[in-house]
């Protein structure tokens, strides 16, 4: 198992944000973790890892903290690069060993978000797009077993969001996990292997993406309508409206 | 340290000669002679208290009570003192008002303006500046005979005390802040006075300023003057416990004076003179 | 073109031996080449041995490791706060340790306890730090980082000023200008051995951090996902900036901007990465000091002219400069 929580609570003041979750990761898994604004996605990613104090156990936070880097990989929402650090420099921040292994670990990360033409160039002046995948390669360098990725496709244009879930796709096929939050269902559902549903703290759903999106749930957790269909490159997922919750 | 000078005795001649003065009642009620007088400078405080008549001088600055600056600090408690600020001084009802010249002009403006008499006197700067100042003192108080008593006197003690400077020990005047002075000076005119070649003179000061630690180590002074240590601390002031001036105390004396008989042109400069001679003897024996 | 990391800190290195040789050998008292070197290494001549040991060498010394001190307690900070504004002039540590020196010296403890002197600005720069990073939260946004400081700044000086006026000792009210602009003039072996440990132990409890700087690079979170103890980065980080602020201001006062200028400037060749600059701007803070020591005697020989007017000189136009860079990135 990649990922155990067992019992997960978070508070912030008395009330819960993140209310007595309990889930299992497995390798070859590409979960995607949804649910609307405030629904409690990113307090169940920073929990698991442990960068935040909560109740119940967490298998990744559990571990002490050389150990958790090499279990888990973390991409944060927030894309803070803080300096003008070149972009090879800043991907080997997530392997600053100086084994040889290291460095091919950086080398295929590079290679594997196509930023070997912009290796020399410093961080901070590449577009938001590239800045991501820097940031991506960054976490992939890591290569633990488990990467957690707080809405990669956040602000990504269409084909750089369709370019990592197909990336995160693939490291599940590798036998790597993936757990993302994302907000856009038509990508989760197509690419994910497993969808989880958090609304207002809770998991409201879990399982393959066809059993999970269903009408009773979008309408529900959403407020939304939407038509879901099997087409010939996976689930399409097509909203129609919104409803009255 | 060998070279330490004590200090002298306190010298009565002054005030006793003062006193004399100020009961010879020959002086006429002259219109001019004022009655009520205030002194707000340290120097012309006590140029006042030696020479101005009993009941004369109404009142001295705060500064004449500091024992570290005037040489006058007893008797200046039997005064009122004032902080040299406009209103308390007009509120004395002054007929004149005595100042240095480096008092706040906008006080003595003001003074003036509200048809105060203000008398300025500048800081000596040399032996022949304090025998002035002592006359235009008697003057300002109606006062010509005694002073002319005390500066015949001054001049008959510091013709006994004069030596030589040409051939005498050399000595550096060294105060906080590196700060040293030369011939221009009060200071430098008391240290020639006492028979001494002035090491801050040669380093190239003619009046005041920085003479650096290591000219004045490399100058090799016989003998190294820095006022007295006010009480508190002050980084200014640790340059003077700098070690490589305590190693250079081997071959130079130090003596500690007191500013107090340094700072105005006052016959209480033969004082300084005084205890620097002492200072000359003991070096030169 | 640019220099290999090593070949950097080399060439650095080397500027600063130079320039301290330089500090050696300037000064008020026209000594000859030889004569000084002679004196220095073999004791030759007691009053130039005097001089060159007594005066010039503490000098020297405290130049360079102040200078040190201050380049990287620069770079530290701005790794922690990740904003190239952060330097200790700037952000009020450097006036709050003088606060605590002034206290020191004014209470009569330091006279009788000299470990009191820097212990005392140590805790004032801890204090300044700490209020600091209450204000402007873990990542100092540059607005409520330059606010903070001036707050703390002026609040320091201040009560500075007020210390220093109500001394009984006259040459005391006069100091508040060698406070806030630091000079090196007339310091002893004395301040040499007072300071020295403490910017020690502080450039020690820095490399523990460089590593973890980096990452910082990131954000917190990422940084803690890769194994960062940010706590523990945070207490070396401040502990380390405060001894040595605390301690080089309490021996030479308020040195400003050569933080801020120093990895400013050595940032790009360094990689921008945290851990590569804190060496860099130590060598270069040092030569940067040293610098401006030897300048401030040929400037004006006579005239004890600050050392901090020089810094300031040229380092705020850097310092408005990266205000004006800071406003164009939005940040």
């Amino acid at each position: 198992m990649r990922l155990v929580l067992d019992h997960l609570t978070v508070r912030r003041g008395p009330c819960p944000v993140l209310h007595d979750i309990s889930l299992t990761l497995a390798e070859g898994e590409f979960v995607g973790l949804l649910g609307p604004n405030g629904a409690g996605k990113t307090t169940l990613l920073r929990a698991a890892l442990g960068l935040l104090p909560a109740e119940g156990h967490s298998s990744v936070a559990a571990l002490p903290p050389a150990a958790r880097a090499r279990a888990a990989a973390f991409l944060p929402q927030g894309r803070e690069i803080a300096w003008p650090m070149p972009v090879e420099t800043l991907v080997a921040l997530g392997r600053p060993g100086r084994r040889p292994e290291d460095a091919a670990a950086v080398a295929r990360a590079i290679d594997r978000l196509g930023l070997a033409p912009l290796r020399k160039r410093p961080a901070t002046e590449l577009s938001g797009g590239e800045q991501a995948r820097v940031l991506l390669a960054r976490a992939l360098a890591q290569e633990a077993p488990l990467l957690l990725a707080d809405e990669p496709t956040a602000g990504l244009d269409p084909e750089q969001q369709l370019a990592v879930m197909t990336l995160f796709a693939g490291l599940a096929a590798e036998g790597g996990t993936v757990l993302a939050s994302l907000h856009d269902l038509g990508l989760a559902a197509r690419h994910c292997t497993r969808l989880i549903v958090l609304d207002t703290g809770r998991i409201v759903a879990d399982g393959a993406p066809r059993t999970v999106l269903t009408e009773a749930l979008l309408a529900g957790t959403f407020g939304i309508r939407a038509h879901l269909s099997e087409g010939p490159e996976g689930l399409i997922f097509q909203p129609l409206g919104r409803v009255a919750r | 340290m060998s070279g330490f000078v004590r200090r002298s005795e306190r010298h009565k001649g002054w005030q006793a000669l003062a006193l004399a003065a100020a009961l010879m009642l020959a002086l006429p009620a002259a219109a001019e002679v004022p009655q009520r007088v205030v002194s707000i400078n340290l120097c012309t405080d006590q140029l006042a208290m030696l020479l101005a008549a009993p009941g004369q001088l109404v009142s001295v600055s705060n500064l004449a009570r500091d024992p570290l600056a005037s040489a006058m600090a007893g008797q200046a408690a039997a005064y009122p003192e004032n902080h040299g600020l406009a209103e308390e001084v007009f509120a004395l009802r002054p007929d004149l008002v005595l100042a240095g010249t480096y008092t706040s002009p906008a006080t003595t403006a003001l003074l003036r303006r509200l048809g105060v008499r203000v008398e300025t006197f500048a800081p000596a700067s040399d032996m022949d500046a304090v025998r002035a100042e002592v006359l235009a003192m008697g003057t300002a108080l109606g006062r010509d005979e005694a002073a002319r008593a005390m500066v015949a006197q001054f001049d008959a003690d510091l013709a006994a005390l004069r030596a030589d400077p040409a051939t005498g020990p050399r000595a550096a005047l060294y105060y906080a802040n590196s700060y040293s002075l030369g011939d221009k000076t009060l200071s430098g005119q008391i240290l020639a006075a006492a028979g001494f070649r002035n090491v801050g003179a040669e380093a190239g000061l003619s009046i005041g300023g920085t003479l650096p630690l290591e000219v004045l180590i490399l100058a090799r002074p016989d003998l190294v003057i820095s006022g007295q240590r006010y009480p508190g601390a002050s980084r200014s002031e640790e340059v003077l416990d700098h070690p490589a001036l305590a190693a250079l105390g081997t071959a130079s004396a130090r003596a500690a004076m007191a500013d107090r008989d340094w700072i105005c042109g006052t016959p209480y400069v033969l004082r300084a003179v005084r205890a620097l001679r002492a200072a000359r003897d003991g070096l030169t024996e | 073109m640019r220099l290999p990391y090593p070949a950097l800190l080399a060439a650095l290195g080397l500027a600063g031996a130079l320039l301290f040789l330089a500090s050696l050998l300037v000064g008020p008292a026209a000594i000859g080449l030889s004569d000084s070197l002679a004196a220095l290494i073999h004791g030759q001549g007691e009053a130039v041995t005097l001089v060159m040991r007594e005066v010039r060498l503490p000098r020297a010394i405290l130049g360079a490791a102040i200078g040190a001190a201050l380049g990287l307690s620069g770079a530290l900070l701005q790794g922690l706060l990740r904003n190239p504004l952060a330097e200790p002039g700037l952000i009020g540590t450097s006036s709050s340790a003088a606060l605590g020196a002034v206290l020191a010296i004014q209470t009569g403890v330091s006279a009788a306890f000299a470990l009191a002197l820097p212990l005392a600005a140590l805790a004032g720069a801890l204090a300044s730090v700490a209020v600091l990073l209450l204000l402007s939260g873990p990542r100092g946004s540059t607005l409520t980082l330059i606010l903070a400081g001036i707050g703390i700044s002026s609040l320091a000086t201040a009560t500075t000023a007020l210390i220093l006026n109500l001394s009984p000792n006259p040459f005391a009210a006069n100091e508040i200008i060698f406070w806030m602009m630091g000079s090196l003039a007339d310091r002893s072996m004395l301040h040499v051995q007072l300071a020295l440990p403490f910017l020690g132990l502080g450039a020690v409890l820095a490399i523990p951090a460089a590593r973890s700087l980096d990452a910082l690079t990131l954000g917190e979170d990422a940084a803690a996902s890769m194994g960062v103890n940010l706590r523990r980065l945070r207490l070396l980080t401040v502990l380390s900036a405060a001894l040595m602020v605390g301690a080089a201001t309490a021996v030479a006062g308020a040195v400003g901007f050569v933080g801020l200028v120093v990895p400013h400037l050595l940032r790009r060749a360094c990689d921008a990465r945290p851990s590569r600059l804190l060496a860099a701007s130590a060598l270069g803070g040092a030569a940067v000091v040293l610098a401006a020591d030897v300048a401030v005697r040929l400037i004006a020989p006579d005239r004890d002219l600050k050392l901090g007017v020089l810094t300031a000189l040229v380092g705020a136009p850097f310092f408005l400069h990266l205000i004006l860079r800071t406003r164009q990135e939005g940040l």
